[in-house]
């Protein structure tokens, strides 16, 4: 009898300890998908809040052939800060990289703040493009941080050229 | 043993389950708080408005300044208005008038229309007349007459000095004559006669003398009275008829359109324009403690003034002195509705002309206009705006707001 009690203790106690173990890697396996979720959840909500937009008369859109020279006007339509500073934006015109020559925000304030126009000046390489020629722009840029978040947003659409 | 055996296994295995079901519990929170957040950026509509109609109001009222004074006694919401002539036209000129005691100044009748009168001038046509004089023999006691603006004259004649005055009526100008002087010696004397004291000046030679009026303005015919003289007005030297007129200032407060004429005649035909009638409108927005106009509110820029209009503050509260000045230019007017399911703040929206860098849509930029009153355009709202361009004109006006547009031609 003694026998049996002790082989049921042993028994109890290694089930107890498999069944802890067991409990343990389940709850950080389930914490990291949960973690994982939650990251991606801040970063879709940096995101989300960080939208930009083509402002101005995107039909006349200022161009200087000889210099390749474009003139565009950006709106933060989101509610995040955008990062004015041209090295951390990408802009395209048909297909081709801009060199950012100037941004600047057109009310004048200190920061590309939700609603506020950027002014962005850039000759693009490649081929000249001619009066009404409609390119298509690309544009991606990102938010300043918050809590260790920056969000990022990109932006195609088609505009028409005025020399 | 068996039993203490279970019993401890019971309390273990309890405790675990419910370490277990709280840390689920804790995970499915925070879980859910994540497919929450991701589910929240699901929302990306973009803002939908239009721009129905935009158009350039050329010479239009931009701006009201204050030239001097702003008075007192005014209150807010006073109209203010052009209220003033802008033009007159000479159509014709009718016949009788006046120089208006040499000042040639319009007579206004404005009925209470105006708070101020228009001011202007005009001309009119100074009467001549020809006589053809005979030998002075026969002449004795003997007259004819004829009229300034002013004076009614009568020229008798008087031969060998020995005749008597005829005194017909009116300020006599004797003429002495001798017997046997000539038709055209008697024209002499007679013109000299008149040149001397009868407000007029003569010329020509011979029996036959023209005698103009030295004022202008209606005056009775000659007429040849007892002397046998042939006497006549010849075409187109009756005086009193209306040459022109010039408008010197438009006046102010004006209701409506005043009558104008010359004095003392009629058959004019002259012609006004209203600054009034080309749409400005305008209201006092505050006042200080005495009802000083500190600042105007425009309703309406108008448009089509080719001069610069006088406007003035209604009197209807009491006010006085205040002097207004008109800024005529171009003034772009355009409204947009939001027409989307979103609240759009003013400040996002951004128009842009001729492609030309955007300009921020600001109740602080344009407080000088009656728009706009809020922060927010609401879903269905309309606003209207007006801007000034200066003397720009352009074709087309881009607006944008958070990724929407919309673009109109202007007109």
């Amino acid at each position: 009898m003694a026998d049996g009690g002790a082989t049921s203790m042993i028994m109890l106690v290694t089930a107890l300890i498999i069944s802890s173990i067991s409990s343990v890697v389940l709850i950080n396996s389930w914490a990291g998908i949960a973690d994982v979720m939650d990251e991606q959840g801040r970063k879709a909500e940096a995101d989300s809040a960080t939208k930009v937009s083509l402002a101005g008369d995107t039909m006349n859109v200022g161009y200087v052939t000889g210099s390749k020279t474009i003139t565009l006007y950006f709106q933060n339509s989101g509610t995040n800060t955008l990062d004015s500073d041209s090295a951390d934006m990408g802009i395209y015109v048909a297909g081709e990289a801009v060199s950012i020559a100037s941004t600047t925000v057109v009310s004048g304030v200190a920061d590309w703040y939700e609603g506020e126009l950027l002014k962005v000046v850039g000759t693009h390489a490649g081929a000249a493009n001619a009066n009404d020629d409609e390119v298509m722009i690309s544009l991606t840029v990102r938010s300043l941080p918050i809590n260790g978040v920056i969000g990022s947003d990109t932006l195609n659409e088609v505009v028409r050229l005025d020399v | 043993m068996g039993a203490s055996v279970g019993i401890g296994a019971l309390i273990v295995g309890t405790s675990l389950l419910t370490i277990f079901a709280l840390a689920s519990a804790a995970i499915d929170l925070q879980v859910d708080e994540a497919l929450e957040r991701i589910e929240e950026t699901g929302d990306n509509s973009v803002p939908s408005f239009a721009v129905n109609d935009a158009s350039n109001d050329v010479n239009a009222v931009a701006e009201v300044t204050f030239a001097s004074g702003t008075g007192s006694g005014y209150a807010v919401d006073d109209i203010i208005s052009t209220g003033s002539v802008a033009s007159l036209s000479f159509v014709s000129g009718g016949a009788d008038y006046s120089d208006n005691a040499g000042t040639g100044n319009l007579v206004w009748d404005t009925g209470g229309v105006c708070s101020t009168d228009p001011t202007g001038t005009y001309t009119v046509s100074t009467e001549a007349f020809e006589f053809t004089a005979l030998a002075a023999t026969g002449l004795d006691g003997k007259y004819f007459t004829y009229s300034s603006p002013s004076t009614n004259y009568y020229v008798w004649f008087d031969v060998d000095d020995n005749d008597a005055d005829p005194n017909p009526g009116g300020t006599g100008i004797e003429v002495d004559l001798s017997s046997g002087q000539s038709d055209s010696s008697t024209a002499t004397s007679i013109a000299n006669e008149i040149d001397d004291l009868g407000s007029a000046v003569d010329s020509g030679a011979g029996a036959t003398r023209t005698i103009t009026l030295d004022s202008a303005g209606a005056a009775t015919d000659v007429a040849s009275g007892t002397s046998g003289f042939t006497v006549s007005v010849p075409l187109g030297s009756e005086g009193g008829d209306m040459l022109s007129a010039t408008l010197t200032s438009g006046g102010n407060g004006c209701t409506g359109t005043p009558t104008v004429d010359g004095d003392g005649g009629t058959g004019s035909s002259l012609t006004l324009v209203m600054h009034s009638s080309f749409g400005f409108s305008a209201k006092v927005k505050t006042i200080d403690g005495s009802g000083g106009i500190t600042a105007v509110e425009m309703v309406s820029a108008g448009q089509g003034h080719t001069s610069t209009p006088n406007i003035f503050a209604a009197t209807g509260s009491g006010g006085s002195g205040a002097s207004l000045t008109a800024v005529i230019d171009n003034v772009l007017t355009w409204n947009m509705t939001n027409n989307g399911q979103e609240t759009l703040e003013f400040t996002h929206i951004w128009f842009a002309l001729d492609g030309a860098e955007p300009k921020q849509l600001s109740a602080s930029t344009y407080t000088i206009w009656d728009f706009p009153k809020h922060d927010y355009l609401f879903p269905g709202e309309t606003v209207m705006v007006s801007y000034d361009l200066n003397s720009a004109t352009p074709s087309v006006i881009a607006a944008s707001c958070m990724g929407g547009q919309s673009s109109r031609a202007v007109t």
